[in-house]
């Protein structure tokens, strides 16, 4: 953290709005907006896998702007694409991806945290997968960090 | 803002008058404006608000504040909500009868709120009752940040207030969750208007006519100086309307990468409320939501489609009301103290109460450990499915069987909605405790007083505290062998108002649990060897958690918010299954300690490194997840010795570990991918990278993929 400059003491608005400034992504993390998984965990009951993540993935600006923010599961061929919005799409073999209209998908968001519900494409297929998030900011798609998931 | 000498009420019609310094001519907006003699510039005081200024200890909303009353600030911002077709600066949106109703959500799933910023000359009169628009060509182009807040409690009030409800004053610890935003945007000058739309993460039920909310807005004044701030924003005074905090003013507390303000651009973090606003004080923040105050205005918002059933308090549930989420339950062990009612509710997406949708939603409650529920359809008391087809959703009673901790679980559909700790144990029952502090029936109003007078009442070799919900304005020492416990993170919290450590603990046999530290030099300060468990430090000005004391231990503590870091260990002391979160420093700073154990930790979004070991001796950092913090994942610097495996560091905008001018740690099986500087960066430093092998040279068996820089730099 830098010194406070002296003027800075005097100027407590323009410091309180200074904490919604912009970040600008040659000065930031990897991504910009950040994307990044710290931690998931996964709990079964009635043959139901929920996960949940611990991640950074900029909460303020999603909700604000409300771009694409996806969790992408991978097990082999199989990609399960759980928007934040709701929706769920599993493509199988590198083909066109298909919606699951019954899937839970992503059921609740928190300021560091994503619960969803793995979809059965998922949990039928072994009992682990590689997790990320995707997002698409500024017409650049943006990976975080890949973490492994096992139930 | 426009301070003028005002010595009746706060009539904003008479501030134009007796103003009693001129400004210099840094923006029309504080044309006549007086001057801060210490920076030469105008005040910044809220409108309708008097003058503060920090007293010796230099912070804002601390206990030495100096108040000035007959300095009061003036017009210069107005916001409204909604549509506006009026000329100049408009009615509040309930006097115009157009109160826009939002819906929670970004775009694609909630419907944004319109808005309108309004720079005004703060000539007040009955033709202009906001002051006259002001066109201000110097604020072309300047931002203006738009902030709303949610009024959860349905008391008609943001924030902390005096005024009481019926016989009851009003619960002061719910209202600090109003000071939250739960909207934020920006958007830029011209003409003196600014226009925009923002969106709402929060709202209320159809059924009980929706969450009422207030927006705010603040803007900066001046040009730009590349030599402040990098030139990204103006280094004038800013200009606000009424907010229901003094804001934070050191930008050490909260800044990380400022930069350009701009329409689609992403912003930092939220602002943060200087210290807890102390309503019947010399300051009365709290902001009312009838459209009574002029520079404000009002909307509503809807909860969106039901995705999830939640446990919440049952109260406050109703019109324009949020109801409280708990965070953990302490019951007793007899007698009424064992029993608690719960309410399950549907919840939409970001967890706000919503009606059942379509179709009803079917939740199944399930506890563990001594606790069973009711209603009992099925003969099984620790799982009960529920049938939510009503935004009221239906109550369940828990009762304790005897002493214990356990957990309670709400899925839905087999998906884990939420899941909370409890814990029932015999002080909380009527007579349990030795002594009880607030509430109906507390024997003392301040714990540092139950803590030097409380005697051993029921001869049980123990002293026992019992502390009710509620904020106690005071500093904590305990020094004697004393059990001081609390009614839950957040629902009891001390405010030490900048007055020293909110919380101290001296003796080898005190016991502290379930209580949030606040506003303190520091939350809390552990000077012996003590364990800590399920405390809070929260918006302290300093460190969050002190660990001064050999053997001391944290254990299931959360610091967040905290002015310094997260937690300080200073001694062979643990911090362990604990969460730092949002501190201006470090998560966990170890410094000048010998045998340290950072253990299972999660450090997110601290402004400074995840982990720091610096100038200490044989640290084991183990199990930790360290993820979106401003500096490094993990920084090890002048250390000998010590352990650092099976961490993760991810996503922080340094890199994924650094270590410099140390030797001899075992650094071990750590993921450190996808962070914006190396995965791995050793400097003027040697030290084993498996442990099996003792390889020398790095990554060994950490994984240092995905970083921004690269993988690893060796210099």
């Amino acid at each position: 953290m830098s010194t406070v400059p002296t003027r800075l003491l005097a100027t407590f608005l323009v410091l309180t709005a200074l904490m919604l400034t912009t970040v600008v992504g040659a000065r930031a993390g990897s991504t910009e907006p950040d994307l990044a998984l710290t931690d998931a965990t996964t709990s079964l009951e009635d043959g139901v896998v929920t996960l949940e993540t611990l991640a950074n993935f900029d909460y303020g600006n999603y909700t604000r702007l409300g771009y694409p923010l996806e969790l992408v599961l991978t097990q082999g061929g199989t990609v399960a694409r759980l928007d934040l919005a709701g929706t769920v799409t599993v493509t199988v073999g590198g083909g066109a991806p298909v919606p699951q209209p019954g899937a839970s998908g992503v059921i609740a968001i928190e300021r560091a945290s994503i619960i969803a519900v793995i979809p059965v494409a998922i949990t039928a297929g072994g009992t682990s997968a590689t997790l990320h998030l995707e997002a698409t900011f500024d017409e650049t798609t943006l990976n975080s960090n890949a973490i492994e998931v096992t139930w | 803002m426009r301070p003028c000498v005002h010595r009746a009420t706060a009539l904003l019609a008479l501030l134009v008058l007796a103003c009693p310094m001129v400004a210099r001519a840094a923006s029309v907006v504080f044309d006549g404006d007086p001057i801060d003699p210490g920076t030469g510039e105008p005040y910044q005081i809220l409108p309708g608000q008097p003058l503060v200024t920090p007293g010796p200890d230099g912070y804002f909303a601390t206990a030495d504040d100096i108040v000035d009353p007959g300095t009061l600030g003036d017009i210069d911002l107005v916001l409204r909500l909604g549509a506006v077709t009026q000329a100049g600066i408009p009615d509040p949106a309930k006097k115009r009868n157009a109160v826009f109703t939002g819906v929670a959500g970004p775009l694609g799933i909630g419907t944004p709120i319109p808005f309108t910023a309004y720079l005004s000359d703060g000539a007040v009169s009955a033709a202009a009752p906001y002051g006259n628009l002001l066109t201000a060509p110097d604020m072309d182009g300047h931002a203006v940040i738009v902030l709303l807040f949610a009024d959860r409690d349905g008391d008609g009030l943001i924030g902390p207030s005096n005024v009481k409800k019926g016989k009851r004053p009003e619960n002061q610890v719910r209202a600090l969750a109003e000071l939250e935003p739960v909207g934020r945007e920006v958007a830029l000058f011209s003409g003196g208007i600014a226009t925009g739309s923002v969106v709402v993460t929060s709202g209320a039920p159809l059924k009980n006519k929706g969450l009422t909310l207030v927006g705010t807005a603040l803007a900066f004044t001046g040009p730009s100086d590349p030599d402040f701030l990098d030139g990204h924003v103006p280094t004038g005074p800013g200009i606000t309307t009424a907010q229901p905090f003094l804001p934070e003013p050191d930008p050490t507390r909260f800044m990380t990468d400022p930069g350009p303000l701009e329409i689609g651009g992403t912003l930092n973090p939220e602002p943060r409320a200087a210290g807890l606003p102390v309503p019947g004080g010399a300051l009365d923040l709290a902001l009312p939501a009838n459209g009574s105050s002029p520079t404000i205005d009002t909307a509503l918002a809807l909860a969106g489609a039901p995705t999830c059933a939640r446990a919440v308090d049952r109260k406050p549930i109703g019109k324009h009301k949020v109801p409280a989420v708990p965070r953990a339950l302490v019951l007793g062990t007899e007698g009424s103290a064992r029993k608690a009612k719960l309410q399950i509710v549907p919840v939409d997406r970001f967890g706000n109460h919503t009606g059942p949708g379509a179709q009803a939603l079917t939740a199944r409650v399930s506890v563990d450990g001594p606790l069973t529920l009711k209603p009992d359809r099925d003969g099984d008391p620790q799982r009960e499915t529920i049938e939510l087809n009503r935004a009221k959703g239906k109550s369940v009673k828990l009762t304790a069987t005897g002493a214990g901790t356990g957990t309670l679980r709400v899925t839905v559909g087999g998906a884990r909605c939420q899941q909370f700790a409890y814990a029932s144990r015999p002080e909380r029952n009527k007579r349990g405790a030795d002594a009880i502090v607030g509430g109906k029936r507390g024997d003392f109003e301040s714990i540092a007083v139950a803590v030097g007078a409380a005697v051993d009442t029921d001869l049980d070799g123990r002293i026992t505290i019992e502390v009710a919900e509620g904020i106690f304005r005071e500093t904590v020492l305990v020094n004697r062998a004393i059990e001081l416990r609390g009614s839950g993170l957040g629902r009891t919290v001390i405010d030490a108002q900048g007055l020293g450590p909110a919380l101290t603990v001296q003796d080898d046999d005190a016991l502290v649990d379930a209580l949030t530290a606040s506003g303190g030099t520091s939350g809390i300060s552990v000077q012996n060897p003590v364990t800590l468990r399920d405390v809070e430090a929260w918006a302290n000005l300093g460190t969050g958690i002190e660990l001064t004391a050999t053997g001391a231990t944290a254990e299931r503590c959360i610091a967040r918010a905290n002015g310094g870091d997260g937690f300080r260990i200073t001694a062979t002391a643990t911090v362990t299954d604990s969460l730092s979160s949002g501190n201006s420093l470090a998560g966990i700073l170890v410094s000048l300690a010998t045998d340290a154990v950072v253990t299972d930790n999660r450090l997110l979004l601290n402004g400074d490194d995840g982990i720091v070991a610096a100038d200490a001796n044989d640290p084991i950092i183990t199990g930790n997840r360290s993820g979106g913090n401003f500096g490094r994942g993990v920084g090890i610097s002048d250390t000998v010795g010590g352990l650092l495996a099976n961490n993760r560091a991810a996503g922080n905008h340094g890199d994924g570990l650094r270590v410099k001018d140390s030797t001899g740690m075992l650094v071990d099986g750590n993921d450190l991918s996808g962070n914006g500087g190396w995965g791995m960066h050793i400097r003027d430093a040697t030290a084993d990278f498996d442990a099996a092998a003792g390889v020398q040279s790095p990554p060994g068996t950490n994984d240092v993929s995905d970083n921004r820089l690269g993988p690893v730099l060796v210099e």
